[in-house]
């Protein structure tokens, strides 16, 4: 008989050595803000190895055998909406789960205690894992569905693809943060307040749209983020024991809380809204649920015993609920050629729930779907990307476009730092850009890229060209007579222009540094 | 006293990977916890409380008809609110103490 957990957990413990023939500034590599010293870890999940296999092989036995089930049964094509859009939702996903992975084992490398570092060891292994099912249902739908095409450069999308900025400022953002304050962005925000709207909520979604893989996908996956949440709740209480972490945390959560908004939240509610057909509940609803009510009053309120406060902006974030998704589909769908996928606008149906669910939505966004109408057929020389001014300037902090709450009144802004002029979506990025400017200093953004070519300059170069050299990856209708090329792009004549910058805000000031400069 | 702008949840919830596993957990769990609630997601189940789930494997076990342990638990445990608490042959999830 096996020894049991918390006396194999024990013991495991008991054989943690500092090594001597390396320093601690060598050992460690990275230093924190944080204050570490002294504190008392917990790791309420008591993960070590021999279990840690022994879960995660049943884990594989149960997803691979719905996908060998999946490949005898032929149990009917999944929807063609869905199984489009998942080529742009996929690609990303695979990318931003390898770069939790790399954060990990930043993590485990400098943030000292042990107890923490087995958690973060463990999920550095869950994230390669993750990485791998997403990329191994890639090439499930490039052999079983219909149009592989933009499944076959997934990674290559979620690299260059201008939408995907949005995915990459992100991850990267928790990346090259302090390796502490990772944990709250990740762990805490992106794991544990937005992961569970897509891994476990989008299951049924993709269940009801016949994608069983990427149902038994979402799921076995997000059975390893209770872990990862488990470790942040534990990182979080272990930090706060010290009162100097206060301020830290709390600027970090004010961050992260925004950040998270703006790019993971963003993404979700475009998902559930604008890439699903076969609906139960909105965007709105689904983060009603999921973010403010379990995350923030059943987790983030308990935090207030240790001084904690709401993030600043969490009512403005709400309030944009009524608008993300619809402003995000704008974007998306306008901007069809640089994207690698079919498009598949909203129909009379779709319209008349989007109506329900956001009151007022026609009078809002009913402008653009009626453009799109007005554009799709390439005999028409029409590219709704023209038609609606072009595209707009991006947030150097989160590369969303500045066309939020909605196009006609975004809350975009520049701000000039070392002389030179930066661009954001909000106040809540000028704001984290402000209090941290060397972080965002961006290389080429795409303006630096392609202002001056043609709109077939720009797709060539990205790569979005199917096998016969000439027809777009991208469409703006699942299915037409033909599709478009690469000359009808020419034909549109659109040459891509820099928008002017915004003008400056005056509402957002530094916050006060806060102590620290701790080590280990 | 709570923060202005949020809104306080007591409710604690695990969220399971629907199949046979899952609806043997439920029945254990409603059996002990008649206040509980189950809601269908299709590929997921939804258990909430408005207090502690404490789940006990060598119940779930007898349901099942097999020896039941935590790493089989925790392959069908896809997501929880609240604190949880990992035991050789339990797991808890408590409302966290505000």
């Amino acid at each position: 008989m096996s020894m049991q957990i918390t006396r194999a957990y024990d013991r495991v413990k008991a054989i943690d050595w500092e090594p001597s023939y390396i320093g601690k500034d060598q050992k460690y590599v990275e230093s924190t803000r944080f204050f570490l010293k002294g504190l008392k870890p917990v790791d309420p999940f008591k993960t070590f190895l021999r279990e840690y296999f022994k879960m995660e092989q049943e884990k594989e036995n149960r997803h691979y055998s719905v996908l060998e089930a999946s490949s005898r049964l032929h149990s009917g094509p999944p929807d063609a909406r869905w199984m489009e859009s998942m080529k742009f939702i996929l690609s990303n996903l695979a990318t931003v789960e390898y770069a939790a992975g790399r954060q990990m084992g930043r993590m485990a490398r400098s943030v000292a205690p042990m107890e923490l570092r087995q958690g973060y060891m463990m999920q550095m292994l869950d994230e390669m894992r993750h990485t791998q099912l997403e990329m191994n249902n890639i090439r499930q739908n490039m052999r079983t569905w219909e149009d592989p095409a933009g499944y076959d450069i997934a990674l290559r999308g979620a690299g260059n693809n201008v939408g995907a900025g949005l995915f990459r400022a992100m991850i990267e953002d928790v990346t090259t943060c302090d390796p502490v304050e990772t944990s709250i962005g990740l762990q805490i925000f992106i794991e544990t307040a937005y992961s569970n709207v897509f891994f476990v909520g989008m299951s049924a979604a993709a269940a009801a749209h016949g994608d069983n893989t990427l149902a038994s996908t979402l799921l076995t996956i997000q059975s390893d983020e209770s872990r990862h949440m488990a470790n942040g709740w534990a990182t979080l209480v272990t930090l706060l024991q010290d009162d100097r972490n206060i301020p830290l945390v709390q600027q970090a959560l004010d961050k992260w809380s925004w950040r998270t908004h703006v790019s993971f939240g963003l993404a979700n509610a475009l998902s559930q809204d604008y890439f699903t057909k076969n609906r139960t509940e909105s965007a709105k609803e689904a983060a009603m649920r999921w973010v403010y009510d379990e995350f923030f009053g059943g987790f983030y309120q308990k935090l207030e015993r240790y001084g904690i406060k709401p993030p600043p902006r969490m009512e403005e974030q709400i309030a944009e609920l009524d608008n993300l998704s619809h402003s995000a589909a704008v974007y998306v769908f306008g901007a069809w050629p640089f994207f690698y996928h079919r498009a598949d606008p909203m129909t009379a149906a779709d319209m008349d729930w989007l109506e329900k669910k956001y009151p007022g939505w026609h009078g809002r966004f009913g402008w653009f779907w009626d453009s799109y109408a007005k554009c799709t057929d390439p005999n028409d020389r029409a590219i709704v990307l023209k038609e609606l001014g072009g595209l707009p300037n991006f947030c150097e902090v989160c590369q969303r476009p500045l066309i939020f709450p909605t196009p006609q009144a975004h809350s975009g802004r520049s701000r000039v730092h070392a002389g030179k002029n930066h661009i954001f979506c909000s106040a809540g990025c000028e704001e984290i850009f402000v209090n941290d400017p060397i972080h965002y200093q961006v290389g080429k953004s795409f303006y630096d890229l392609y202002h001056g070519c043609t709109l077939a300059e720009v797709v060539e170069h990205m790569g979005y060209i199917r096998d016969d050299g000439r027809t777009l990856m991208g469409q703006p209708l699942l299915r037409q007579n033909r599709m478009w090329t690469v000359d009808d792009l020419r034909r549109c004549d659109y040459v891509v222009q820099r928008p002017a910058p915004p003008p400056p805000a005056d509402d957002v000031k530094p916050v006060q540094e806060t102590a620290g400069g701790a080590a280990h | 006293m709570t923060h202005a702008g949020l809104k306080v949840s007591h409710k604690v919830t695990a969220k399971l990977i629907n199949g046979g596993d899952a609806e043997a957990v439920v029945a254990v769990m409603l059996a002990a916890n008649p206040s509980a609630v189950v809601k269908d997601y299709g590929s997921y189940l939804s258990l909430e409380n408005e207090g502690p789930l404490f789940f006990n494997l060598a119940d779930i076990g007898e349901e099942l008809g097999r020896k039941y342990d935590v790493p089989a638990f925790l392959t069908i445990l896809a997501s929880y609110t609240g604190q949880i608490d990992v035991q050789d042959d339990t797991v808890s999830i408590a409302e966290i103490a505000g």
